[in-house]
């Protein structure tokens, strides 16, 4: 059950910082460090 | 009032680096329990920070936006510029709290000048002009503005977050020229209040992509460090 819930907080999280990522910056002015996966190099 | 303002960003900045520090511990327990990997951590840790984020900028808008009682009028100008900086970038705070007092203070503050401010229709109309012209030009030229944390070298990404700028200001034209329409047919004037909340969240939006808007930022930055 709590493995269940942890792997539903990691997806959501995942899906979120890809839904970030297709953007110029995140919602307010500050912009924390971007994983080097996530970029388009 | 201004030394309350200071003390207020500070005690928000501090708050802020406890968050940071929290969603790093929520992302290193869940990837220890998970078996994840550190490039999986580390994109788990930005979302779950993204997300906090988003919600403490919205929370203190609101709460302040209740203060003050321009609580609809504030989060108006925050979702504005929010939405159209996600395709237009633009400068950044150093700190995810100086960020979040920035931003309260923009929002509250432009919340509070587009309700008691007293203007006809014609002038809205005039300023609003002015404001898009302008505002057109700056995203067509300058966008998107990346930045170090989050550069953007792919041309593509660059041409489509351009374009998707530009379709933004263009709703955000047609949401205002339905609020002209709607105060001309009914005389409430709340209309014009939110098309000034609009018209206010642009401009700080697209001034945020001039170099001017980068020194301003960096002079607020400053202010609450």
């Amino acid at each position: 059950m709590k493995r269940r819930i942890l792997m539903s907080i990691a997806t959501i999280a995942t899906v979120f910082a890809s839904i970030v990522a297709t953007s110029a910056c995140m919602w307010a002015s500050y912009q924390p460090e971007e994983p080097k996966c996530l970029r388009d190099e | 009032m201004y030394y309350a303002v200071i003390t207020l960003g500070r005690m928000v900045n501090l708050k802020m680096i406890k968050i940071e520090e929290i969603c790093e511990k929520i992302s290193n327990n869940i990837a220890q329990e998970l078996n994840l990997d550190d490039d999986k951590r580390s994109v788990m840790n930005y979302g779950i920070f993204a997300f906090i984020q988003i919600v403490i900028c919205i929370g203190l808008v609101i709460v302040f936006g209740l203060i003050f009682n321009v609580v609809i009028e504030a989060v108006i100008v925050s979702f504005t510029i929010s939405i159209l900086r996600k395709s237009s970038g633009g400068v950044h705070a150093s700190s995810p709290g100086r960020c979040a007092t920035i931003g309260t203070i923009t929002s509250v503050g432009m919340g509070l000048i587009s309700k008691y401010i007293n203007v006809s229709l014609g002038l809205v109309i005039f300023v609003g002009g002015v404001i898009f012209i302008w505002s057109y030009y700056i995203i067509y030229k300058l966008a998107p503005v990346d930045s170090i944390a989050k550069p953007i070298k792919s041309i593509g990404k660059r041409i489509r977050l351009k374009k998707n700028s530009i379709v933004i200001l263009s709703v955000y034209l047609i949401i205002v020229i339905n609020e002209f329409l709607y105060f001309y047919f009914t005389k409430d004037s709340s209309a014009l209040v939110y098309s000034l909340c609009i018209y206010m969240g642009i401009l700080w939006q697209a001034f945020s992509l001039t170099k001017y808007g980068h020194l301003l930022i960096e002079k607020l930055d400053k202010l609450f460090k």
